[in-house]
């Protein structure tokens, strides 16, 4: 009896224990927790909830409903979790009853589909699908050439200036657009040119994950731009080990790039030289020496800890042109212009996060430049040296607030060497400016439909000894769950131009003040914004042509204004593998600057552009199938016989250009592009002589493209050690 | 005497395998979460299984299971989703757990297939934006977890799908992509006990890949 007692003893020993973990407790009576979830206005799905250190929960049907039974207790914690909702916990007394709750959830203000400061900026990455471009974007556009500004020029709010090449923002000269790497300001971010001759940007597309460029109202981290800033963030560590061979018409480059786990190292050389191309294609003008650069940059990446990361990017650039252009004083004679331009960029940035919620972000940048201009065997040196270091430290006080604040130094010096009207002696002025700047600026999440930034920007300036505050505001609100409205606020300046400055050094910053309102809905890769916008322009530099080199001549009474209407329109969804965009712009500008007699429209603004950028892609020929077509109204331009100033426009302006890139193989790519190939006679503006010729009317030379067309093929080839494979021959 | 004998080693059976099996109740959930979890088919149900584990994984803050089923329940609602946002916030949810179990398990073959299964899933948002950086991620990734273990059959599976799915694009040939594959459904067959709890799916997927190579 003794044995079979103490078995049975073990038996209920191990009943008990195994009742007791697996629900015996439905014997004494369980809780059954019930309820349901809202965010208000409707049902959350698939929310879980939980009663906190237990197995105990269930997730919420399509009617927001939940029901779980659990053991019960003297008081429970609940959870509630759901993705984009703030996760909420209720300590609930138990009753010992069924409970029945109503759950109410706020939305999280940072979710992915939360409302954002959008005024004045369009985003390329490959982040969100929400943004306007995409990285690709800028190498794929049909026209742009693989040239940032060129795609950039595709978008609401630019100005078609097919001489220059440079992003005329509205209503806005080349130069007040900046462009920033890494936050770190590009002193010459453009080839040298000489006039007539486009520009390309110095920085290739490929060294960048992420894009944002602003039409106004931009951050308080940046300044010394009235009309935009172009923010190019660089790519993180190389994915892998790969050498990259270009082989294209107008020249070739080799890269190699190595990968070690922290830290990635990437270098490049290459050559560019269009002499064979326009041997090929006939040209409008007479080269003597075709475009032709040398090229060399690197960039090393290391991962410091988890959250460090440090970049260093430099590259040197050596190029040259020489041609006869035709010399409008003395028809048909020509004059020799050439130019020799070398140039040095280097950018060294570090990032950390400190403890939890402190980021640091510090950099240099430095540039070098050197150019030399001939015009006519009168040569024009000049040398410039820029240095940007900037601080800034990043603190998130809560998940609804930001806070950053950071300072920062410029340091610009330009020398110049050019004959003096009186013979061979050479006059050298020069300008040494340095500048202190801090700003603050705050991003609140005021609700999950307000956004709001507020900042200010401090700037004291050696040369004019003042102290300038230019304070913005961005407010934002979500009117629907795709759709947003903001406004944007802010004052801006800029250093006058530093030849003007060179003469007059106390001329003061010019300014500009920005006021934008925006509409944007984006649904299943569909985008549609519209924005309109007024931008006051002071203290613009004005000054007598006819006393270059006297300071008195100079002054800031110069003023302005644009305003108008942008709109945007892209589509991925509507047709399979069809991609296009769609962009107009609608500006009413005016200025008095320079040496412009009164207010008048300036020579760059055309009142309507629009431009349609498609792309298709053929799965089964691995081939992108590209076109764009831009269209922009007549320019003013200045006509001696006209006594009203300004008042001829050039006939419109129309350019059909087509792409391909096939995809040949997994490491080679194709790509073919025709500019302008309908081969339209565009016309920018018209040169006039000085003095009336014999006949008491004024020469006049159009200014147009070296060739109405261009084309282009090139070969892309990436070597990479197929790790893979390697590791798969041991198996 | 007998009897009393065995009641005896009955009970030290019992406590035997009462103590090797550590947690019980923690052994039940998992196995409860990983039936229904087989047994899921819609985008809600996976969510749920996705929650079970999330609950199960705030207790034990110790075990990486309950953290890599989480993330795998979030791909697979990731690869069901047609909207590339939802595609995202899912996989990000997904890549939450797997962090934390990677920080537990670094070395786990298992937990870097599963890293480069959201890479994998990643380039389907948006092949031609992510393809040419994200699609040789993937593959190197699920490369790396192979090297880790290679008896692991989603390892091979997960590689030679995506090395079929480029082969494919591109137009090239299959084989080697295919040779993985029946590589991945021979390990299936022969697998071994696996400590229990282990991860067990992909075996109809890797016939089902083999078919189509077949074809």
């Amino acid at each position: 009896m003794h044995t079979s007692s103490f078995f049975s003893y073990g038996l209920h020993f191990f009943t008990y224990l195994i009742l007791g973990m697996w629900g015996s407790h439905t014997a004494f009576g369980q809780t059954t927790w019930s309820g349901v979830v809202t965010d208000g206005t409707q049902a959350v799905v698939g929310a879980n909830v939980y009663l906190q250190n237990t197995y105990f929960g269930a997730t919420t049907d399509t009617t927001g409903s939940f029901s779980f039974t659990a053991d019960p207790a003297d008081t429970s914690h609940l959870v509630i979790s759901a993705v984009g909702y703030q996760t909420q916990e209720r300590t609930v007394l138990n009753s010992k009853e069924t409970a029945s709750l109503n759950i109410h959830l706020k939305e999280a203000s940072h979710t992915l589909q939360g409302v954002t400061i959008s005024a004045g900026s369009f985003e390329a990455s490959d982040k969100h699908q929400a943004v306007a471009l995409k990285p690709l974007d800028i190498v794929t556009t049909a026209g742009a050439l693989g040239d940032i500004a060129g795609a950039l020029q595709t978008l609401p709010g630019t100005q078609t200036v097919g001489e220059d090449g440079r992003l005329f923002v509205r209503g806005g000269e080349g130069y007040e657009t900046q462009v920033f790497i890494d936050g770190l300001l590009a002193h010459s971010p453009f080839n040298a040119s000489v006039p007539g001759i486009p520009t390309r940007g110095r920085f290739s597309p490929f060294l960048f994950k992420g894009t944002t460029f602003t039409t106004g109202g931009y951050s308080a981290e940046y300044g010394q731009a009235l009309s935009s800033a172009l923010l190019l963030g660089t790519n993180d560590l190389a994915v892998q080990t790969q050498t990259d061979i270009s082989l294209m018409t107008v020249g070739g480059s080799v890269s190699h790039q190595h990968r070690w786990e922290k830290s990635s190292v990437w270098a490049e050389g290459g050559y560019t030289d269009l002499t064979p191309y326009q041997w090929a294609v006939p040209q409008d003008v007479q080269w003597i020496t075709a475009p032709r650069a040398w090229n060399g940059a690197a960039a090393y990446r290391h991962k410091t800890s988890s959250t460090g990361m440090l970049k260093l990017y430099t590259q040197v650039n050596r190029s040259k042109l020489a041609l006869h252009q035709p010399n409008v004083e003395q028809l048909p004679d020509t004059e020799l212009v050439s130019l020799e331009n070398d140039n040095l960029y280097a950018n060294v940035s570090f990032q950390e996060a400190i403890g939890k919620n402190w980021t640091w972000q510090s950099g240099v940048a430095f540039t070098y430049d050197e150019q030399q201009v001939i015009i006519d065997q009168s040569p024009i040196r000049q040398q410039q040296r820029g240095l940007h270091a900037k601080s800034v430290w990043t603190y998130d006080v809560n998940t609804n607030v930001v806070v950053r604040a950071g300072a920062e130094y410029f340091q610009d010096q330009f020398d110049w060497e050019m004959p003096s009207s009186e013979g061979d002696v050479a006059l050298t002025p020069s300008l040494i400016d340095w500048r202190i700047t801090q700003f603050v600026e705050t991003d609140a999440y005021l609700s999950s439909r307000w956004v709001s930034r507020l900042g200010v920007r401090t700037e004291y300036s050696k040369l004019t000894d003042t102290w300038k505050a230019s304070p913005r505001a961005s407010l934002a609100y979500k009117t629907g769950k795709n759709s947003q409205v903001s406004l944007a606020y802010g004052t801006f300046h800029q250093a006058a131009r530093p030849d003007y400055r060179a003469v007059n050094s106390g001329l003061a910053d010019e300014q500009a003040a920005h006021y934008i309102a925006n509409y944007q809905i984006t649904q299943q890769g569909r985008t549609f914004r519209a924005e309109v916008y007024h931008k006051q322009y002071q203290q613009l530099v004005k000054f007598d042509p006819t006393q270059p080199y006297n300071p008195l001549a100079y002054n800031n009474q110069g003023d302005g204004y644009a305003r108008g209407l942008d709109i945007f329109w892209r589509d991925r969804q509507s047709v399979n593998n069809l991609d296009y965009w769609i962009s107009y712009s609608l500006i009413d500008t005016e200025r008095n600057y320079r040496d412009f007699p009164t207010t008048a429209v300036p020579t760059f603004a055309s009142k309507h552009n629009f431009s349609a950028v498609g792309k298709y892609f053929v799965t089964n020929w691995r081939t992108q199938l590209g076109a764009s077509y831009s269209f922009a109204s007549g320019r003013p331009y200045f006509n001696p016989e006209n006594p009203q100033f300004h008042s001829d426009l050039t006939k419109d302006f129309h350019s059909l250009s087509v792409n391909v890139a096939w995809l040949i193989r997994q490491h080679i790519i194709l790509y073919a592009s025709a500019t302008n190939v309908l081969g339209r006679d565009n016309v920018f503006g018209y040169k006039y002589a000085s003095q009336p010729n014999e006949s008491d009317s004024y020469n006049r030379i159009p200014v147009q493209p070296t060739a109405p067309r261009f084309f282009f093929v090139g070969m892309f080839i990436t070597l990479s050690k197929d790790k893979m494979k390697n590791q798969l021959d041991t198996l | 005497m007998i009897m009393k004998l065995l009641s005896i080693s009955i009970a030290l059976f019992w406590f035997a395998t009462l103590s090797f099996a550590g947690n019980p109740a923690y052994e039940k959930a998992m196995q409860q979460a990983i039936d229904q979890l087989n047994q899921a088919g819609s985008p809600e149900a996976y969510q749920a299984v996705a929650n079970q584990f999330q609950r199960i994984a705030q207790v034990e803050q110790e075990e990486w299971l309950p953290r890599y089923y989480a993330s795998y329940a979030y791909i697979i609602q990731g690869a069901m989703s047609d909207e590339g946002e939802q595609k995202d916030q899912h996989l990000d949810q997904a890549q939450e757990y797997l962090d934390q179990a990677k920080q537990m398990m670094p070395e786990e073959s298992e937990v870097v297939t599963l890293q480069g299964y959201i890479h994998m899933i990643r380039v389907t948002v948006d092949p031609a934006t992510r393809g040419p950086e994200m699609a040789p991620l993937a593959t190197q990734t699920l490369a790396k977890a192979v090297q880790m273990n290679p008896d692991n059959p989603r390892a091979l599976l997960l590689l030679g799908q995506m090395q079929y799915g480029t082969a494919q694009f591109f137009g090239s040939d299959t084989s080697e992509a295919c040779a993985l594959i029946s590589q991945s459904v021979t390990k299936f067959e022969q697998v071994e006990a696996a400590p229990s709890l282990y991860p067990t799916w992909g075996e109809n997927s890797a016939t089902a890949s083999q078919k189509a190579c077949d074809q």
